[in-house]
């Protein structure tokens, strides 16, 4: 089930951003250094993680321009990241490293690949110098790109680092070096020696209760990403040629490597003969991304059928509801409407019913939406839900239904997709942190029955939360005037997010009225689309 | 009158006649009357024990048997259970395994309860059995299933002709042997129902302890009666008897209250009751507590590892156990946001930094108010660690008061779980989400101000929640060496130099060079001691989770050069041993009890043994750590069957193990039957030698262990050289509370006692004047 699903919504090519990537990796404490805030304020997508969920197999940095490092330490991150981490800067990439009892001398970074990047040098210390009444942050003279600041901020426990040659100082606490920032062959890579630890005396301001601090940490990340463009890796897969499909077509040759190729390079072409493959070759949801864009009317009762119960596979039959209803036949919106009474069918026939684009189900996906939420509501609550109810069915429910929706054109759509973005983050946070529970006694099969509930729970969660994330489409123009209205508004950063990807995979809208939006990311977006 | 009302003698028992569900009647010399009736395991049997009601009244019900099993049979996992019940209601429940019985070749055991009923009963007798759940990493022996017939079925009445009895040596299956059964009235008139000092525990000096006496009147109409209570210590020290007139209700109860206070006595009390009728005692109950400071002296300590969540509806059933049980300690095991930094909780609900258990304020107070209640001194654990979200929030303000690793802090953090922290915890519908975490940092402990940290969340904790006293899980010991600049600059810092040149003469004039690791960890305890009795009064309980190295110890001896375990045990402290949970071997479970109970008791201090955790035959835990003068942490198995009342006996008669009066003495002078272990137990006070018999278990693993019940002794002689005529008392747990003097005779060159009946431990007191 999990694996037919992500094939659907979650392997989907994202457009090219037009803005900076970050990929952050945070460690204990980083939260002080306010590094959310700081990318969105000066405008920098980013895929966040913490040092707990640091994959064994590190996926390609392609699409970054920028990593942050912040307290992590080299136990966390190990070999062959580091020399993965050399190569991406020595090509072009950015690298900021943040203090800590996990970083520099701290961190284990001595004869690492990292102690040859950084623009520092670092002796061994046991302890972090403290400093109990602060040090005073200010501007170095020297500095290039550390904007101005206002106020006065301190440090307490500030790591040593010692500027190699060529380094620039841009911020001194005290008269140590606290930012310092150099050249890695073609990339650029940041030090930030001070630290989260500590507590203010009467009277001083912590630097990560300074207003100014996010501008300072951003300005860093976006001057370590520099110009570098951030790519989506390209793949090793030929297309599929005229020839080939002409002798699959007629059922004299599969092509080696048929369904990757169509899924990396789709056309009408590609979909019109696949879906005219023999029944057995393979399963209309291995294959559903490449028919999808392309389904015809023409489709339909073939589709119908391959809905009904003498098709003896499950996934099949699920994805021919979601392209009877992207085939757009007249003949199958009642079916798919018919499809919402049963639970087996629900999801996808609310996809299906979403890529028809009839508006006069709208009622219908509303009905479907309603009843989830209030089926996994908790008794007397509004905003909480059952965690076992909503992450194993209702959440996935609710999510096919505001995509739905917000594909209709429903005016009510983007709110509903936004609150459960941010629910179904949660629930998915809750259950992916509570499977990470070690157990004592790996034998007890209680404790193994209670991680297997996390995993299947977070596996639905992840499900529902990649559909409210990936479309493959722009933005529905029915939506384009409540986006805007809610973009420029919007505060919430996993609102801006999602926001942000909207506008990101929508470049022909005019997003100029954005381009003074409270969250950076989407301004930024907004004034670069206007650059165009 | 008291008369016999009905026994049931072998032939009485066929008279009821034999089951259809797997018995049959067997020849057997040992039985009563030279006929038993076997029951065959994986059977039940139901038997009425009276054709007419009996009339309401207090009631002695006894019953004598013999398991008679394969000898690969896994009897360690067997637990019959006889039952006397009417319709619903269990009037005694008996469970029996092969730890309550003779291990003697072809014995009968008997075993005795009392029951009483108000209304009038016809009792029948239940044979069930259940089968203990396998032991971790133990492969199962041949356990038959059971079948129980329901009390809705016919219960077969057939009488078995004499000439039907089998030879015990045809009987291949496991069986149990019933032999006779009584049931005898004891009274149907007045009777003691309960005696109830109001603590199980009290300093001495003064503190109140009023006994409450409930008397059950069995007859419809009032009577009038006379209550005599008797405070009882040492061995026959009897207080000045009280005495109260008291009229009880027709077919009710009445209770009268006598006042008692702790003098400077200090152990077991008996508070005796007696009910006299026209002058004369009719029945007599008593029950127990003791008296000491601090805590440890008369310590039994109970099990706080309570529910994960939702333990504050078991609270008042823990408690009530605890109290029926004699536990007068009981620590809160990890209950606080942070083991040593945050014993201060603001909210009503909070999961604990170390594993994640829930707790609730008004939990907290239930618990600790409950246990006051009864007596039951509450102490807090506590660990040096900086544990959870609140316990990573304090590194982070304090971060040269914690520990870290060469490089960074280890693994052991998790950066979601504390963004989460706060919404898993204040949201019921997640709790069962996040158990079972502890994420955790070291405390420096070379850091005087690490120590006061603790201290003064242990002070502001005792005052907010009203702790007793506090377990060091971890021994607060300095890590190392220190230089001295430095120790004498942090205490300045802390405002702290007068009192450590006071607490600390012998290492407070050294100024340069280092401060051994000794003197840190002798610095860290005298501090925590002072602050600790200067603020919350030398009643205040402390206790260290300490072992002494097999080479700090010769014979039993602490060397001089350990300073820092003698420095826990003075001024009261106890000692903790934890790693002998982990004994395999009997031997090598009395062994260190020995010789580290014997250290602790050297230097001042107590001692407290953890049960052998793979143990089938707990009993022994308790009384190889009572006879070596050491207390029980955590749960014996109280609270299940034990062939003796263990914690009552310790709790009255405790001073002739535990008192550090009694000091080791060589056993030349007694000869003693050579299966006996006796000698390394062995220990004298003025004028009482103690001696402790023990019969120890023929299996000497803890465990896997198939069940080989102890062979018990009668006529046990104990011979002692001397000219003096000694009073000798015989003290035993088993199967309850006894204290009797023995006829010590004269013959040879000293004096002889016979014990009666020794079953696995007997105490003996010897008194010879002096």
């Amino acid at each position: 089930m999990k694996k037919f699903l992500v094939h659907l919504f979650l392997a989907v090519p994202v457009l090219a951003a037009p803005l900076p990537k970050a990929r952050v990796y945070e460690g204990l404490w980083s939260d002080y250094f306010r590094i959310e805030p700081a990318l969105h304020t000066t405008g920098i997508m980013a895929t966040r993680l913490t040092v707990n969920e640091i994959p064994r197999e590190e996926p390609s940095w392609n699409p970054y321009s920028v990593i942050v490092l912040a307290n992590v330490d080299v136990l966390a991150f190990k070999e062959p990241r580091l020399t993965r981490l050399k190569e991406f800067v020595a090509n072009g990439g950015g690298l900021v490293v943040l203090g800590g009892e996990c970083a520099f001398t701290r961190g284990g970074y001595t004869n690492t690949p990292l102690a040859e990047l950084l623009p520092v040098d670092f002796p061994f210390m046991h302890m972090i110098p403290r400093y109990l009444d602060g040090l005073a942050l200010t501007r170095a003279p020297g500095a290039t790109w550390l904007p101005t600041v206002t106020g006065s901020a301190a440090a307490f426990y500030v790591q040593t680092l010692v500027p190699k040659p060529g380094a620039t100082v841009q911020m001194l606490a005290g008269d140590k070096p606290a930012i310092i920032s150099g050249n890695y062959g073609k990339g650029r890579v940041v030090a930030v020696a001070l630290t989260a630890m500590g507590e203010p005396p009467a009277g001083k301001t912590a630097f990560w209760d300074w207003p100014d601090w996010p501008r300072v940490l951003g300005a860093a990340i976006d001057w370590a990403a520099g110009n570098a463009q951030p790519s989506d890796a390209v793949s090793a897969l030929k297309p599929l040629t005229a020839e080939e499909l002409g002798d699959f077509g007629m059922g004299m040759k599969t092509p080696e490597n048929l369904v990757k190729r169509a899924l990396a390079y789709p056309s009408a072409d590609v979909a019109q003969t696949l879906f005219t493959a023999p029944d057995s070759k393979f399963s209309l949801a291995q294959v559903l991304p490449a028919l999808l864009p392309f389904a015809k009317p023409d489709w339909g009762p073939k589709l119908l059928d391959r809905t009904g119960a003498l098709n003896p596979n499950k996934e099949d039959r699920q994805a021919a509801w979601v392209l009877l209803g992207a085939s757009k036949w007249p003949g199958g919106v009642q079916p798919l409407v018919a499809a919402l009474g049963d639970a087996e069918t629900r999801v996808v026939a609310l996809d299906g019913l979403g890529l028809a684009g009839d508006a006069s189900v709208i009622p219908h996906v509303r009905k479907a939406y309603e009843a989830a939420l209030n089926a996994a509501r908790l008794p007397g609550e509004t905003d909480r839900f059952d965690p076992d109810s909503f992450g194993m069915t209702h959440a996935g429910v609710a999510s096919a239904a505001a995509v739905a929706l917000y594909r209709l054109g429903d005016a009510t759509a983007l709110e509903r997709i936004l609150y459960l973005h941010r629910h179904v983050k949660l629930y998915l946070r809750v259950y992916n942190n509570a499977g990470r529970r070690e157990l004592r006694n790996w034998a007890d099969p209680v404790g193994q029955a209670f991680l297997k509930n996390c995993y299947e729970h977070a596996d639905r969660l992840q499900v529902a939360f990649a559909k409210l994330r990936v479309r493959r489409e722009p933005i529905p123009a029915s939506q384009v005037p409540v986006f805007l209205k809610i973009a420029a508004a919007a505060t919430d950063y996993d609102d801006a997010d999602w926001l942000a990807l909207e506008m990101e995979r929508s470049p022909d809208v005019n997003w100029q009225p954005l381009a003074n939006a409270k969250d950076g990311t989407i301004a930024r977006l907004a004034r670069s689309a206007g650059t165009k | 009158m008291i008369q016999p009302l009905f026994v049931l003698a072998l032939a009485s028992l066929i008279e009821l006649g034999l089951t259809d569900h797997g018995t049959t009647l067997v020849a057997d010399p040992a039985a009563s009357k030279g006929e038993a009736v076997a029951v065959q395991l994986g059977e039940s049997n139901l038997w009425n024990l009276a054709e007419s009601p009996l009339p309401p009244g207090l009631y002695r019900f006894s019953i004598a048997l013999r398991m008679m099993l394969p000898k690969d049979y896994d009897s360690s996992r067997l637990v019959v259970k006889l039952k006397l019940t009417h319709r619903d209601r269990v009037l005694v429940d008996l469970p029996v395994d092969w730890t309550h019985v003779d291990g003697r070749p072809g014995a009968y055991t008997v075993l005795t309860r009392e029951f009483s009923t108000t209304e009038p009963v016809k009792p029948v007798l239940t044979f069930e059995q259940t089968i203990k759940p396998v032991g971790k990493g133990q492969k199962p022996r041949p356990v038959q299933p059971g079948k129980k017939p329901t009390l809705d079925e016919e219960l077969p009445v057939e009488k078995l002709p004499a000439h039907s009895a089998v030879t015990l040596a045809s009987i291949t299956d496991p069986v149990v042997l019933l032999d006779k059964v009584e049931l005898q009235p004891v009274t149907d008139s007045l009777v003691i129902e309960r005696v109830f000092p109001e603590k199980v525990h009290v300093y001495p000096g003064g503190e109140a302890n009023p006994v409450t006496v409930t008397i059950r009147n069995f007859n419809p109409q009032p009577a009038t009666a006379t209550v005599r209570l008797t405070m009882q210590t040492g061995l026959n020290e009897d207080s000045a008897p009280q005495e109260q007139s008291i009229t009880v209700p027709g077919a009710g109860t009445a209770t009268c209250r006598f006042d008692w206070k702790s003098g400077a006595r200090e152990y077991g009390v008996g508070a005796k009751a007696e009910l006299l009728l026209a002058g004369k005692p009719v029945h007599t109950l008593t029950d127990y507590f003791s008296v000491s400071t601090p805590i440890w002296k008369t310590s039994l300590q109970g099990s706080g590892f309570l529910t994960w969540a939702g333990r504050e509806k078991d609270l008042p059933e823990h408690v009530e156990s605890n109290r029926k049980n004699y536990i007068n300690v009981e620590e809160a095991f990890s209950w606080q946001p942070s083991s040593w930094t945050d014993l201060n909780p603001t909210n009503e609900l909070w999961f604990s930094g170390q594993c994640d258990f829930h707790n609730s304020r008004s939990g907290l107070d239930l618990w600790i108010g409950l246990s006051h209640n009864n007596g039951i001194k509450m102490i807090t654990y506590n660990w040096p660690t900086c544990s959870g979200a609140v316990g990573f929030e304090w590194v982070r303000r304090n971060p040269w008061l914690s520990s870290r690793n060469a490089i960074g802090m280890g693994k052991n953090y998790d950066v979601e779980d504390f963004r989460l922290w706060d919404i898993t915890s204040s949201r019921p519908e997640f709790w069962r989400l996040r158990q079972a975490t502890w994420h955790y940092v070291w405390v420096n402990l070379g850091m005087l101000r690490a120590i006061e940290t603790v201290v003064a969340e242990i002070i502001q904790s005792a005052k907010t929640f009203g702790w007793d006293g506090t377990r060091f899980d971890y021994p607060p010991d300095g890590w190392g060496a220190w230089d001295a600049a430095d120790e004498r600059e942090q205490f300045a810092e802390m405002g702290v130099t007068n009192l450590m040149a006071q607490l600390l003469p012998e290492y407070y004039g050294i100024k340069t060079g280092q401060w051994s690791g000794v003197a840190t960890s002798i610095r860290n305890i005298r501090y925590i001691q002072h602050r600790f009795f200067t603020e919350r009064g030398t009643n205040f309980a402390i206790s260290y989770n300490f072992g002494l190295p097999e080479k700090d110890l010769v014979n039993g001896v602490v060397p001089s050069n350990n300073l820092m375990f003698a420095e826990c045990c003075k001024h009261g402290g106890q000692i903790m041993d934890e790693a002998i949970r982990n004994s395999r071997s009997w031997k090598g479970y009395r062994e260190q009890a020995l010789k580290q109970a014997g250290a602790a008791r050297m230097c001042g201090g107590f001692h407290e043994c953890f049960p052998a955790e793979a143990a089938s035959f707990r009993a022994y835990s308790a009384i190889f750590t009572f006879a070596a003068g050491s207390h029980p942490y955590t749960d014996y198995g109280w609270g299940k069957s034990m062939p003796g009342a263990y914690t009552a006996f310790m709790t009255r008669y405790g001073e002739y193990t535990w008192d550090n009066g009694f000091q080791p003495i060589p056993p030349d002078d007694f000869t003693i039957d050579e299966k006996i272990l006796w000698k390394p137990y062995l220990r004298a006070r003025k004028n009482q030698t103690v001696l402790q018999l023990i019969s120890p278990p023929l299996d000497d693993n803890c465990a896997p262990n198939p069940g080989v019940s102890t062979p018990w002794i009668t006529g046990l002689t104990v011979h002692k050289r001397g000219t003096a005529p000694p009073t000798v008392w015989r003290l035993s747990a088993e199967p309850v509370v006894q204290c009797e003097k023995l006829e010590a005779r004269r013959e040879g060159d000293g004096y002889t006692v016979t014990i009666p009946e020794h079953r696995l431990w007997t105490v003996l007191v010897w008194e010879e004047a002096q």
